[in-house]
């Protein structure tokens, strides 16, 4: 008897095989869902056509202040990203069995974010179309040129990752499928690469899934220290640290492990999966998010503490800002409401239960999403030499209404993509959890064969 | 005079900022001090200690008297003006050398009261009216040659002038100094050297003054009685220097080069990485395309 069920009793292929694809043959409110996130983006496009056509000017960013929202962004959204590397690869690699039903959603965000991190890079460029020159004329030494390595490579992983595990579930799609779509089915049959069930095939699949995990771990942690780098290896007040680069990855945990509770919440509810992400499992990812939180904490303290006490000429302007000044109200309120107040509650066994766990995520992905511009913005707003003769608007940044519209496309986007992947593939991989029942790979062979 | 006019471009800085706290504060003269009389008469001998003093502790602010080389941004005035003159009795010139006020430094324990009235003195030999008593000084033309040793890196200065029939005889008795050329103003070698009675100044040119591409060091001798020796400034090119070695920053591999120039670690580094970690995707690929055949 596995975690995964608990409660249930012991489920037959024919019975997983149906639960898991029944949701993605129901449409019920997809077409509003997907017709909602294209008018966000459409909205958003316009933003952007009007910024192609007129430069960054028509954002709030100016000479001093030239990373906003964007960027910030871009932090959160890599941050995000890097949840498929912890569930999927360290998680699995440990033998942890219950992320076994949630490890495919945990990649889905990875692959929806990762992808659009790389589109908010070109938002920020007031030209992408020398967006090439990056390459042809790209410095070595910049962090900027290892971090478009690294983001690129961790793409490639996080699709491998994501496809791989998916292709023993192809048979059984091809089979329960037969009433939909041409094109889907064409797309099962890609996609199997002719994957049968033979048992080479299967040790071949779980040993390159193997290959990957351990592959996507530097990589992951690469690129999030590398995106730290972004800031901590300029001389700039706030950015200038040497514990940046795990302050980073542990807040990507949080950032991500709360998205995973959203999506856990939002998918088994809808797809009416409840018998296969269970309270169980909403107790469990609890509780991996408050050790999350605490070691992030453990980094905020460092991170704020240290600085504060000696307060150093320049960070003493820093820190003040943070804590007492202009920036005091949003930073204390991500502070506590996304950090503190969720653990605490996370504490109790009953905060854990899907419902209260999905407001908790919720609480700690809009922090996260204002932690990554309290980290950016603050400190170009102090830089080396003082602001002067310049006009009133270059002293301070709040995003306008394109940088708004723009993230909020992205945002959508990413959500896009995850949706149209559970709306294409179990969200939970069929055959791990036949293992996991206990059946083999002959009784799923056979189930495939029968007509 | 090209070194006179950098300290008073410095000095012009932080003391026009002095200047301009205490512009408004007034000299405050007492009429005792107006009618001070010195205590022996001037003599051409004392005239010219008071140059000498005049000429290394005033004239960076004052300039030269009489050609109104003086900064008057930080208020010093031109002390050989004839406004100056007319209007200043000795008393109180010497009362303000020794007061000081505002941008004026207070000489009071710098000099000797003697020293001080040779100040004045000099100070009033640019009036028409002043008497200076005494013998005039005499000029004596004198002439710099300059030889080196190379074993033991030295500069031999000899300091000749003419005696009454025409002769040329060895000048005993001369301060020489000793200068080499940097690229602002010139840096003095050691102490002043005194001629001996050959009329011989040597002086030993350190090691490790940095020279140009070749070591070269470009040496300037004079005698410091300009007054009575003439200003004859003798120069020699000398390879006692060490060799300055041009490095042109950019050619280097750094952290902060163009692409071309990129460290070799970090390239290593970075191709290393990438290169692994697309091999083991590449491979992967390669296996899920395989996949078919097993
Ligand atoms: C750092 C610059 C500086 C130096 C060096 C300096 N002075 Fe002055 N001197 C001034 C300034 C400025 C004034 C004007 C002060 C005032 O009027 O308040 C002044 C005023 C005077 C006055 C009064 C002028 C007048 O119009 O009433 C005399 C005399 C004088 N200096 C003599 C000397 C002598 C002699 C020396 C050298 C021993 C000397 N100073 C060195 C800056 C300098």
């Amino acid at each position: 008897m596995s975690e995964v069920n608990k409660e249930g009793t012991k489920k037959t292929i024919g019975t997983i095989v149906s639960d898991l694809t029944r949701p993605i043959k129901n449409h019920k409110g997809f077409t509003i869902w997907i017709l909602f996130l294209l008018t966000v983006m459409g909205v958003g496009m316009m933003a952007y056509v009007d910024q192609l056509a007129n430069g960054l000017g028509v954002t709030a960013m100016r000479d001093y202040i030239s990373w906003g929202l964007y960027i910030s962004s871009f932090i959160f959204f890599i941050a995000t990203a890097l949840v498929g590397m912890l569930i999927s690869a360290v998680l699995g690699l440990i033998g942890i069995k219950w992320i076994t039903p949630i490890a495919r959603i945990a990649e889905m965000i990875a692959l929806g974010f990762a992808m659009w991190a790389g589109l908010i890079i070109i938002f920020d460029m007031g030209r992408p179309d020398r967006a090439l020159n990056l390459f042809i004329h790209g410095r070595l030494q910049s962090p900027i040129l290892w971090d478009v390595t690294v983001v690129t490579t961790y793409i490639a992983i996080s699709v491998l990752l994501y496809l791989l595990p998916l292709i023993p579930d192809m048979p059984f799609l091809k089979k329960a499928m037969t009433d939909q779509a041409k094109w889907k089915q064409k797309i099962y049959k890609i996609l199997s690469f002719g994957f049968e069930g033979r048992p080479e095939q299967y040790k071949s699949v779980k040993k390159l899934i193997r290959i990957l995990a351990i592959l996507i771990i530097p990589v992951a942690l690469a690129i999030h220290t590398v995106t730290s780098w972004l800031f901590a290896l300029t001389p700039r007040v706030g950015w200038d640290s040497t514990i940046f680069g795990p302050y980073y990855v542990t807040g990507a945990f949080v950032a991500g492990g709360a998205a995973v509770m959203i999506a856990m919440f939002v998918l088994s509810r809808n797809y009416n999966l409840k018998d296969y992400i269970t309270d169980f499992h909403f107790d469990k990812m609890g509780k991996l998010l408050v050790l999350l939180m605490l070691v992030y904490f453990y980094f905020n303290i460092n991170e704020y503490i240290v600085p504060g006490y000696k307060m150093k000429a320049g960070d003493d302007h820093h820190i003040l800002g943070l804590f007492t000044g202009h920036y005091a109200k949003m930073f204390w309120t991500v502070q506590l409401g996304g950090l503190i107040i969720p653990i605490i509650l996370l504490l109790f066994r009953r905060m854990r239960k899907p419902l209260p766990s999905l407001f908790i995520g919720i609480a700690v992905i809009i922090g996260a999403f204002f932690k990554r511009y309290i980290i950016t913005i603050p400190t170009l707003v102090h830089p080396h030499l003082p602001i002067q003769n310049v006009p009133e608007e270059f002293h301070s940044y709040w995003p306008n209404a394109w940088e708004w519209a723009i993230t909020m496309m992205a945002i959508a986007g990413a959500v896009l993509i995850i949706t149209i992947l559970a709306k294409l593939f179990p969200i939970i991989p069929i055959w791990e959890i036949a293992h996991e029942e206990g059946i083999t790979n002959e009784e799923m062979n056979k189930y495939v064969e029968e007509s | 005079m090209t070194y006179l006019n950098k300290i008073k471009i410095f000095i012009f800085v932080f003391m026009f900022m002095l200047f301009s706290f205490s512009i408004n504060a007034q000299w405050n003269i007492p009429a005792d001090a107006k009618n001070k009389k010195p205590p022996v008469d001037p003599t051409h001998t004392l005239v010219k200690t008071g140059k000498d003093l005049y000429k290394s502790n005033c004239a960076s602010c004052h300039g030269t008297p009489g050609e109104g080389n003086n900064i008057a941004a930080i208020g010093a005035t031109d002390l050989g003006s004839g406004d100056y003159q007319h209007s200043h009795s000795s008393g109180q010139t010497f009362f303000q050398v020794e007061q000081g006020n505002g941008g004026m430094p207070s000489f009071r324990d710098k000099f000797s009261s003697d020293e001080k009235w040779c100040l004045i003195f000099y100070i009033k030999s640019f009036d028409k009216d002043f008497k200076i008593t005494g013998e005039e000084l005499k000029e004596q033309k004198a002439d710099l040659r300059l030889s080196l040793i190379e074993k033991i890196r030295t500069v031999k200065a000899y300091a000749t002038t003419k005696d009454k029939s025409g002769k040329e005889i060895a000048l005993e008795g001369a301060d020489v100094q000793f200068f080499i050329k940097r690229m602002f103003g010139n840096m003095q070698i050691g102490e002043i050297v005194t001629t001996d009675n050959k009329g011989i100044a040597s002086i030993k040119i350190p090691e490790n003054i940095p020279g140009d591409e070749e070591g070269n060091l470009n040496l300037l001798v004079k005698f410091k009685d300009t007054d009575t020796y003439g200003k004859a400034i003798k120069s020699k090119t000398i390879k006692w220097g060490t060799k300055l070695e041009i490095v042109n920053i950019t050619d280097k591999r750094e952290m902060w080069g163009s692409l071309h120039r990129v460290p070799l670690w970090v390239l290593f580094s970075y191709l290393g990485m990438t290169i692994g970690v697309w091999l083991v995707i590449g491979y992967v690929v390669f296996q899920i395309i395989r996949l078919k055949k097993l």
